[in-house]
């Protein structure tokens, strides 16, 4: 069962044609470049933004922390708190927890936050309701590394009982986080697949000993690099033919781990 | 932080170079509720309230600053000079409506997106915020209201601050920016006026009158596009890259124009309780506001409305009840009943600042004759068959007005 389905989503050319189905209780991390279209995704899955054609379906209820945490200015920080808490779904056992953690500053005006004060009270105020479908739309921005680890516990916590999409820059955090990656270029969608399935298609190999036989990848190679005598290769193979050619060849091969950042980088580029 | 559970959900979880997984997890299971306690959506009265209880915590602000001015402005309307009650009469109703338009060009910009993002309903979470609004401008005018004695100007304060924030909320999916919609205010004040000029040439109606029925049409249009098009994002339009947004300002400015057939159409009040007075002229209760106010009883025993040009003083019910109109031709005050309480008139309504009392009157005829100058102050005798009046002024000199003209009375008793 999907919890959040796209289908032909477009808006603008910000986002054109973006179809994918997100599991039910899934975890997906949005990844891609500056301007690839993650808010424009995540701001049409929540209903803020009208897409010019396509339609989204997630299921509800559904909690958005949109980029930055647009909120009026002349609020105190009290006072969103107090607003957000009479909404259905509050949950003290989950929120009270995560304002104290993030040491707000209860008596400052919203304008008067860092960044990083400000998404640490959206994510509270996102988290700390229930929901069936959280969209977090860069919740680790500005963040501390201390903060962000417990940005990160409330994200899995939260994940263990509903659906949850979280659009971000940080590959590693995504990649712990995570089990369904959704990567954006341009304002198209780039691949859309469980974990697994990126890493079973995306590997990274040494090759040494007749290393000549890096020309039997022919387009299975994305990246090729020297390492003294040895080569590195980063590997599009969604048939797990290459590591055969490659030893067929009289090449040692050797797997390495292959991290979700540098594959990004990689695959982007 | 063992309250924020496990990371048991995911598998897939990889190591990596900074925080293993095992940091990520807590020392207790994550307690997962059996049933869902609470999945409810947010209802329409939550975003009613919501929106409500927003507009009071962000801008009250402001509501204090403008209600602690109009205490200290309505200490200047008692026991002052006219001119000061008259002033701080109309600070009151200015500051009404710059608070309307102050608030009708706020919001709708992108700090809406975290609101509807938690799943508040748009059209409610405006209804709230537009009823906290309304209620404040009324309770200020309810306030002004009690506080002077100028119904007219009170009425017209109403209608420019309903106007103000009609404006400004049929401007939000116009202009991304406030100087924008501000611009666009200003396109919109220009039409109203253009169809006020439209209605009053047209239907030689009152442009009081007009300029009213304007504003509470196109205030009330602005205000039911603010709340019908809550669902519009400016968002989207920026992110599509549009230079322009929809035009429903404009459609509202237009709307104004609905005012000209209206008064065009407006006949005779069915039935009116006034009763003719001597000369056959009458002014309708029923039509209070109306510049077509000024009613005689025709040669055939009908009522009969006489074409007045010009702008008119607002009658007072009682014993000097008159229309009393500035004759466009002779460019004075002309009226059956000639009030000379000039500073309570003003106060009444009129927008015309008189030097002195005019006299004159208007025959059954419909000819208006008036006296050269204004006749200072003094007393007024009328005839007892209403087609003429004495008056005496405090110099001596007396005055007397009939059919035959306005001319001094050099011998008492000769007119």
């Amino acid at each position: 069962m999907s919890a959040v389905s796209a289908r032909g989503l477009t808006l603008g050319r910000s986002l054109v044609d973006v179809s994918f189905d997100l599991p039910l209780g899934s975890c997906t991390a949005v990844l891609g470049p500056n301007g690839a279209g993650k808010s424009t995704l995540l701001g049409l899955l929540s209903g803020v933004l009208l897409p010019d054609q396509g339609a989204a379906s997630v299921l509800g209820p559904v909690s958005y922390l949109p980029e930055g945490l647009p909120l009026d200015s002349l609020l105190r920080v009290r006072d969103v708190v107090s607003l957000v808490k009479r909404l259905p779904g509050w949950e003290p056992r989950v929120a009270d927890p995560l304002l104290t953690a993030f040491e707000l500053p209860m008596r400052k005006r919203v304008n008067a936050l860092s960044q990083g004060q400000r998404v640490r009270l959206g994510v509270a105020l996102v988290l700390g309701r229930r929901a069936r479908t959280y969209l977090l739309d860069d919740p680790f921005l500005g963040l501390d590394p201390m903060v962000q680890v417990i940005v990160e516990r409330a994200i899995a916590d939260r994940a263990a009982d509903a659906t949850m999409v979280v659009a971000c820059q940080h590959a590693a955090a995504a990649e712990r986080l995570c089990d369904h990656l959704l990567f954006l270029r341009k304002g198209g969608l780039q691949w859309c697949a469980p974990v697994d399935a990126w890493r079973e298609r995306f590997r990274r190999v040494r090759i040494s000993g007749n290393v000549d036989a890096v020309h039997e990848l022919g387009e299975l190679a994305l990246l090729v690099e020297r390492r003294g005598s040895r080569l590195e290769a980063l590997l599009d193979d969604p048939a797990g033919v290459a590591e055969a050619r490659l030893r067929v060849a009289g090449a040692v091969v050797e797997s390495l781990p292959l991290p979700l950042d540098e594959l990004l980088m990689a695959v982007a580029a | 932080m063992s309250q924020l559970g496990t990371l048991h959900h995911f598998p897939r979880a990889q190591a990596d170079r900074s925080i293993s997984p095992d940091e990520l997890r807590s020392a207790e299971p994550l307690d997962v509720p059996a049933s869902q306690p609470d999945m409810a959506e947010i209802g329409g009265g939550e975003s009613l309230r919501l929106g409500a209880a927003l507009t009071i915590r962000s801008r009250w602000p402001l509501m204090a600053i403008i209600s602690v001015i109009s205490l200290v402005v309505a200490q200047g309307l008692t026991d002052t000079a006219d001119w000061v009650q008259q002033s701080a009469h109309g600070v009151l109703m200015l500051m009404v409506a710059a608070f309307g338009l102050i608030r009708g060009l706020d919001g709708q910009g992108p700090t809406l997106a975290f609101w509807r993002g938690l799943g508040v309903r748009p059209a409610s979470f405006e209804l709230g915020v537009v009823g906290v609004d309304l209620l404040f401008m009324g309770a200020l005018l309810f306030f002004a209201s009690r506080v002077t004695d100028a119904p007219v100007l009170t009425l017209l304060g109403a209608g420019l601050a309903l106007v103000a924030y009609g404006f400004g909320s049929a401007t939000r999916g116009a202009a991304s920016s406030e100087g924008g919609r501000a611009a666009l205010v200003m396109a919109m004040v220009s039409v109203m006026l253009t169809g006020t000029a439209l209605s009053f040439l047209a239907s030689y109606g009152h442009v009081v009158l007009a300029l009213l029925m304007q504003m509470g049409i196109i205030g009330a249009a602005g205000v039911l596009s603010r709340v019908l098009l809550s669902d519009w994002a400016p968002q989207t339009a920026a992110v599509r890259q549009q230079r322009r947004g929809h035009a429903v300002w404009l459609g509202c400015a237009l709307s104004g124009l609905l005012v000209i057939p209206v008064q065009f159409f407006d006949g005779m009040p069915e039935s009116t309780a006034a009763v003719p007075d001597a000369a056959g002229l009458f002014v309708p209760d029923r039509d209070p506001m109306s510049g077509k106010q000024l009613w005689r009883v025709g040669a055939d025993g009908e009522p009969e409305r006489l074409s007045l040009r010009g702008r008119v003083l607002f009658p007072e019910p009682g014993p000097h009840r008159s229309a009393a109109f500035f004759h466009k031709d002779l460019g004075a005050v002309a009226s059956m009943l000639v009030r000379e309480d000039q500073g309570r008139e003003q106060s009444r309504g009129s927008l015309t600042v008189r030097d002195g009392v005019h006299f004159a009157m208007i025959t059954a005829g419909g000819e208006a004759i008036t006296c050269d100058g204004p006749l200072l102050s003094g007393s007024t005798a009328f005839d007892a068959d209403g087609m003429g009046a004495t008056r005496t002024l405090s110099s001596g000199e007396v005055w007397r007005l009939d059919g035959d003209g306005c001319r001094l009375r050099v011998e008492e008793g000769d007119p």
